[in-house]
């Protein structure tokens, strides 16, 4: 207990507050900037954090990241530009919900919903560090390869009607995931002797290309008189403006969902916030009592992504923690301060010294308290900020965009690739494409190719039997809920057809 | 007003186009930009162009089954597609946006590695604001500045990054 008490007293001192409160207030800004991802605000900081004590340096750097995921939200929501890829699933009903309005009101549910994620998943890292990682370990390639190919299927047909649309966008984005090298062998794939295109496309000008750079095409063939007003309208209606307890009570089952969600898929190495963001969003839709709601300004859509990517953040610690070993990027980074700070992680480390464990805890905490005062403030900050003419936010987000795209990689080319993306994106929404099931292709087929064919390669050591798959008791574990997933859908459209149809007037 | 045969005739022009283009992926894009290590087999797994190969024979299949579909029970298929929404942008201009995108080629390709990205971006958001409907000199050439400087001051000074510079500068 007096551990506990050393711990959280180190994370409750007046620097380590401030540190917190810089760091989740940087986060913020940064992660509203399109191209600067978490990672990459906990990378620009890591050098900095050196100079300061542990317990100014580390809270400063959980804060920035857990800001710069909410961060991402606001321009999501407002602009349709995700700051972070892990914002790209909040687009899809939060930007309707601005272009109705209620844009104060979908950055609020955002902003609750991310403290709730973060939270939940937080509170998971410190009471259930060592059964999750347990969990997550025992999910290898053939499990990877059957939720990543559920997943597939499924958000393929995720706002597209006729859902071909939807499935042709996915594979196209299926398509241009497998360019650049082979994971395997290391063969070129359709890079056709450029250079560039071996590191494969970059996903960063892939989003800002497919959802901000077409809709601002899209956007510029407005009237004039359109071009000139406000840039974006805010209701000047109370409950536009604000999240009710009704609709907040309404949305806490889905909160639930999408957190254990993303606090699973977080505490798996490699899937990360977007694909948790993208899954949670689909089974929100898949579970709703209003899935027609979905994709038109639906809170539960608001909700379930922000939820599920938050939740990402503090889980995404539980292997680093229990067993120091990074889950994704920024866990690795944040792992390279903990070492700069000559802070250890891992089993021993509770055992041993678990004095900054605590504090680590304690900081994570705090933290999401702050991310939810700061986030009021973002919040009232973007109503101002945008409320620019159009035609120059318009004319903004192209500068601003190839900025962030060029930041991550340093490559002309990734600029080059956003605005062709755009055209691309443009061209397809005028055709009747969806552009999300595209950027779900694209995210996932790395990971499903790279597991698939790992898969394979362990069939052969098995003398080329697949069946071995059947022998994890994980892989059945997914098989049986999957069956189970399935055979309710079916029973819910066998219900569906029974009902008989209103006569129509025709 | 579109009717539902213009809706399946513009989607059976679509499916026809896109078979097409699937077509050329998989008999030449495909042999011309991958090829698999000699004697590849399965033993080893499964070769680099089986992906697309496989991408490019579900796509074909998908939109083969939508066509038989529409060909075969056109109005049902239609009406399983008809969608509520309706293009706000319809009354707009589309010579803007294509101006736009004009505008943005130029400027990735041809204006940031000539003049740099900071002129490059003021050139381009000056352009872009006159065609968007801008007429007072003040804000054509304001607005530019302002929105360089924040780039300038956010990228260039507090994130260290340094965006790219052209030939000339």
């Amino acid at each position: 207990m007096d551990l506990i008490i050393e711990g959280l007293s180190l994370s409750l001192s007046w620097e380590s507050l401030i540190a917190i409160i810089i760091g989740v207030a940087a986060g913020q800004i940064l992660g509203a900037i399109p191209g600067l991802t978490a990672s990459m605000a906990v990378a620009l900081l890591i050098p900095y954090s050196f100079y300061f004590s542990p317990w100014v340096g580390i809270p400063m750097l959980l804060g920035m990241f857990k800001g710069s995921l909410f961060g991402s939200s606001t321009t999501a929501i407002l602009i349709k530009t995700p700051g972070t890829p892990a914002a790209s699933a909040t687009v899809l009903d939060g930007y309707p919900l601005a272009q109705q309005g209620k844009g104060a009101k979908a950055m609020k549910m955002a902003l609750y919903a991310s403290v709730f994620g973060d939270t939940f998943s937080d509170i998971c890292l410190i009471f259930f560090a060592s059964l999750l990682a347990m969990v997550a370990l025992m999910f290898g390639p053939a499990e990877y390869t059957i939720l990543i190919t559920m997943a597939l299927f499924s958000l393929g047909m995720l706002s597209s009607k006729p859902a071909w649309k939807g499935l042709m966008a996915m594979l196209l984005g299926v398509v241009v995931g497998t360019i650049g090298l082979d994971p395997i062998t290391a063969t070129e794939r359709l890079t056709f002797g450029n250079l560039e295109l071996e590191e494969g496309i970059g996903l960063i000008p892939m989003l800002i290309g497919f959802l901000a750079v077409s809709e601002v095409f899209r956007q510029m063939e407005s009237s004039l008189a359109d071009l000139s007003g406000k840039a974006i309208h805010f209701s000047k209606e109370k409950a536009d403006n604000r999240v009710s307890w009704a609709e907040f009570k309404s949305v806490i089952p889905v909160m639930f969902r999408s957190s254990a969600l993303g606090t699973v898929i977080g505490a798996m190495p490699g899937l990360g916030s977007t694909v948790a963001a993208f899954l949670a969003y689909g089974e929100a839709r898949r579970t709703s009592k209003n899935p027609e709601l979905f994709g038109k300004g639906s809170l539960e859509g608001v909700a379930a992504p922000e939820a599920a990517n938050n939740a990402v953040s503090g889980a995404n610690l539980i292997p680093l923690l229990a067993f120091g070993i990074p889950g994704d990027i920024a866990a690795a980074l944040i792992l390279s301060a903990f070492m700069i700070q000559g802070i250890n992680v891992g089993p021993l480390a509770f055992s041993e010294n678990p004095v900054p464990l605590y504090a680590i805890y304690g900081a994570l905490i705090i933290a999401n308290i702050v991310n939810l005062i700061l986030g009021f403030g973002l919040a009232r900050v973007s109503r101002v900020a945008f409320t620019i003419p159009r035609r120059l936010l318009l004319s903004s987000v192209l500068v601003i965009a190839s900025a962030g795209s060029y930041a991550l990689r340093g490559s002309l080319f990734d600029v080059q690739m956003v605005f062709v993306f755009g055209i691309l994106g443009y061209a397809m929404i005028r055709f009747g494409f969806p552009t999300v099931p595209l950027l779900i292709g694209f995210i996932l087929t790395p990971l499903l190719e790279e597991n698939l064919r790992t898969v394979l390669l362990l069939a052969s050591t098995y003398d080329e039997n697949l069946l071995f798959v059947f022998s994890r008791p994980a892989f059945n574990v997914m098989v049986f809920l999957i069956a189970v997933i399935v055979a309710l859908i079916a029973w819910r459209r066998i219900r569906l057809r029974r009902i008989p149809l209103p006569p129509s007037d025709s | 007003m579109t009717t539902e045969s213009d809706t399946a005739g513009t989607e059976i022009l679509q499916l026809v186009i896109l078979l097409g283009v699937v077509a050329v992926f998989y008999f030449f894009l495909i042999p011309a930009g991958v090829t698999d290590p000699e004697g590849y087999g399965l033993d080893q797994g499964l070769p680099p162009s089986f992906s697309p190969k496989l991408v490019a024979a579900l796509a074909a299949l998908l939109m083969l089954v939508r066509l038989g579909k529409l060909l075969l029970n056109r109005e049902a298929a239609v009406a399983s597609s008809i969608t509520d929404e309706e293009d706000d942008l319809s009354t707009g201009l589309p010579v803007r946006g294509l101006m736009g995108m004009v505008a943005a080629l130029l400027f990735s390709q041809i204006l940031i590695p000539v003049v740099g990205f900071y002129i490059a971006s003021g050139l381009l958001l000056c352009g872009l604001l006159a065609v968007l409907g801008e007429r007072t000199a003040i804000r054509l050439v304001g607005f530019p500045l302002i929105i360089v400087a924040i780039v300038w001051g956010l990228f260039g000074q507090l994130l260290s990054i340094r965006l790219p510079a052209g030939l000339w500068f």
